[in-house]
């Protein structure tokens, strides 16, 4: 279902949201995670942190390639995950 | 008393594999637990190992021990492969040469390798295994007589 309110209620960088930079250019916010991660790729895991940005679809268009800078620590958008209500969130890699 | 014949061979190939360019002494020996941000790193196991008896001996086996050893990095994509690609040239070089077990010295022979790449990090990881055999004659589980 279509989110019809107003994103900016949900994503307040003065409350539970985060401030970024999109692009180089815009401001943007989102709720930023960072938490504990594993990949599975050899006989152990590799640990590491898996860096996320959950924000509204529309302020970020065609967010694949671009670069993302929250708390002055630049990402490159690797993919958008959109969930259906205008809100998406973008798996960051470290750049 | 010696180590089990696994045992041996696996540190003798940590030993040998020990000090390369790309990982230096980020080697860990039949490691369980994840390893973080120590990249890019070798880990050494001494897995399957089949086992016959020697015709002429029949107190003596004649074990082929595998021997896996498996590099681990990080790097951003595009990048990763690479690195991994040096981390199989160097451990293969450093294998070439026989491997000194106590007062033996055996040959590994490379039997290939697997490569393999994520991107669920903060950065893609990568790893590639390489897979070698061992031929070692023993009179006991810890007592080699032969390479």
């Amino acid at each position: 279902v279509a989110f019809v309110e107003d994103p900016t209620v949900f994503l307040n960088a003065e409350e539970h949201g985060t401030a970024a930079v999109f692009d180089g250019a815009t401001d943007v916010v989102g709720i930023f995670g960072n938490e504990y991660g594993e990949s599975a790729i050899a006989e152990v895991p590799i640990s590491g942190s898996v860096p996320t940005f959950y924000t509204w679809a529309a302020w970020v268009p065609s967010p694949e390639g671009k670069a993302l800078s929250v708390n002055s620590v630049g990402y490159a958008i690797v993919r958008s995950e959109p969930d259906g209500t205008g809100f998406t969130t973008l798996i960051l890699e470290a750049t | 008393v010696a180590d089990h014949v696994r045992k041996q061979l696996r540190s003798a190939v940590t030993a040998a594999v020990t000090g390369l360019a790309t990982t230096g002494a980020r080697v860990h020996e039949s490691r369980i637990y994840p390893i973080n941000s120590a990249l890019p790193c070798l880990l050494v196991y001494a897995s399957d190992e089949s086992a016959e008896g020697v015709m002429l001996d029949e107190s003596a086996d004649q074990r082929t021990i595998e021997v896996r050893i498996e590099g681990l990095a990080q790097a951003a994509e595009g990048t990763v492969d690479e690195i991994l690609d040096q981390i199989a040239k160097e451990v293969e070089i450093a294998l070439a040469a026989p491997v000194v077990i106590g007062a033996f010295q055996t040959n590994l022979s490379y039997t290939g390798a697997t490569m393999s790449m994520r991107d669920d990090l903060a950065k893609p990881v990568g790893s590639v295994a390489l897979s070698f055999e061992a031929v070692l004659f023993t009179s006991a589980p810890d007592v080699i007589i032969g390479a």
